[in-house]
């Protein structure tokens, strides 16, 4: 009966071409698919984008996020969506002509920050003529009524382009 | 040992050639295991758009010329697009399609009509319902936005000078490279 015992004198050789195989197959998949994208970011958990043929890269991190349920100013929420009517609450935006006050406010703090920046040595203002962009990452089920609000008031704060996070359809 | 002594104590060497394969295999796995944790396998990209601004310009004083624009009005059933002149006289023309995939795909053949007869214009102002979803809006704004594989190129390619539209758009493959979300501004919110 055979042991393992018995052949001890032989020398084993393991066959490690099969397993270099797959490595080198492993590897060429991951090469393919390796980002050189400037700015890594994870969707947000619970929130569904939308697909586009866009061949342009996410370049700065979403500043406006809008979950399935509440609107957040970096990771900061400012409103919450009622799940009656899918809109804002009213108390949210009766007072300001349809805009939101409370991120109206935070965006208009992060503008004058951003011009401070670009102007360092006391440059008139209208020499800045490339309009500010917001990027913004919004669940595809909303209705455009929210995306409106969320540009209206942009666009009182100063950003008037808008980046919307989209993932890339495959080729 | 001289090296030209363990030179020649290999060639007369008439055993089996061993080669060790570990080195390679240890560089293998710390390659996969880098290219594992910085693999991404969602790709994500951005649509720009614009919303109209108020600008305190000075406008020349002379006549202005007279101007193409392209209007597209969407609601949840119907794409409407409109072509007119301004100043007037106008001489608008009006075109509806349905707001699915069929229809999208008919104003883009469209689109891409206009845009070969009026090549400098490279603007579009898009106006939505309020009751129309994200994801059609962005479906649109693809389908005005860029050209398909199998769409004829543009007699002329985009002459935009802006640096937005310079870095979105290569030349040929987008349409329309500048959206302007028209109705923002409206006061339609109650």
């Amino acid at each position: 009966m055979a042991s393992v015992g018995q052949n001890a004198e032989e020398a084993l050789s393991l066959n490690i071409m099969p397993m270099l195989d797959i490595f080198s197959i492993l590897i060429l998949f991951l090469l393919m698919s390796f980002s050189t994208d400037p700015v890594s970011h994870d969707i947000t958990s619970g929130l569904e984008v939308p697909i586009s043929v866009t061949l342009r890269s996410l370049d700065e991190i979403p500043t406006v996020t809008m979950t399935k349920s509440e609107l957040r100013f970096s990771d900061m929420k400012v409103a919450e969506l009622d799940p009656a009517t899918g809109d804002f609450t009213y108390a949210d935006y009766q007072k300001s002509q349809g805009a939101l006050m409370v991120l109206y406010e935070e965006l208009k703090k992060m503008n004058e920050a951003n011009k401070k920046r670009k102007q360092p040595s006391g440059e008139s203002e209208e020499d800045d003529s490339t309009p500010d962009a917001l990027t913004m990452e919004i669940d595809k089920s909303h209705k455009y009524i929210i995306l409106r609000r969320i540009m209206l008031t942009a666009q009182q704060a100063g950003f008037f382009g808008f980046k919307l996070m989209v993932i890339k359809e495959n080729e | 040992m001289t090296r030209k002594r363990r030179f020649k104590k290999l060639q007369e060497y008439q055993g089996p050639i061993d080669l060790n394969v570990m080195p390679f295999i240890d560089v293998f796995s710390l390659l996969t295991t880098f290219l594992l944790f910085s693999a991404v396998f969602i790709q994500i990209g951005i649509l720009e758009v614009q919303v109209p601004f108020l600008s305190n310009k000075v406008t020349p004083e002379d006549k202005p010329a007279r101007t193409f624009k392209i209007h597209v009005t969407v609601d949840e059933e119907t794409i409407e697009v409109e072509t007119f002149y301004t100043p007037d006289p106008r001489n608008s023309k009006t075109k509806k399609f349905g707001m699915n995939k069929r229809g999208m795909s008919r104003m883009h053949d469209y689109l891409i009509e206009i845009r070969s007869d009026h090549p400098k214009t490279d603007i579009l102002s898009l106006f939505v319902d309020k009751e129309v979803t994200y994801d059609n809006v962005i479906k649109l704004v693809d389908a005005i936005k860029f050209l398909n594989k199998n769409d004829p190129p543009l007699p002329v390619a985009n002459e935009s000078s802006d640096e937005s539209s310079r870095l979105s758009s290569t030349p040929n493959l987008t349409l329309y490279p500048k959206i302007l979300m028209g109705n923002v501004l409206f006061s339609d919110y109650d």
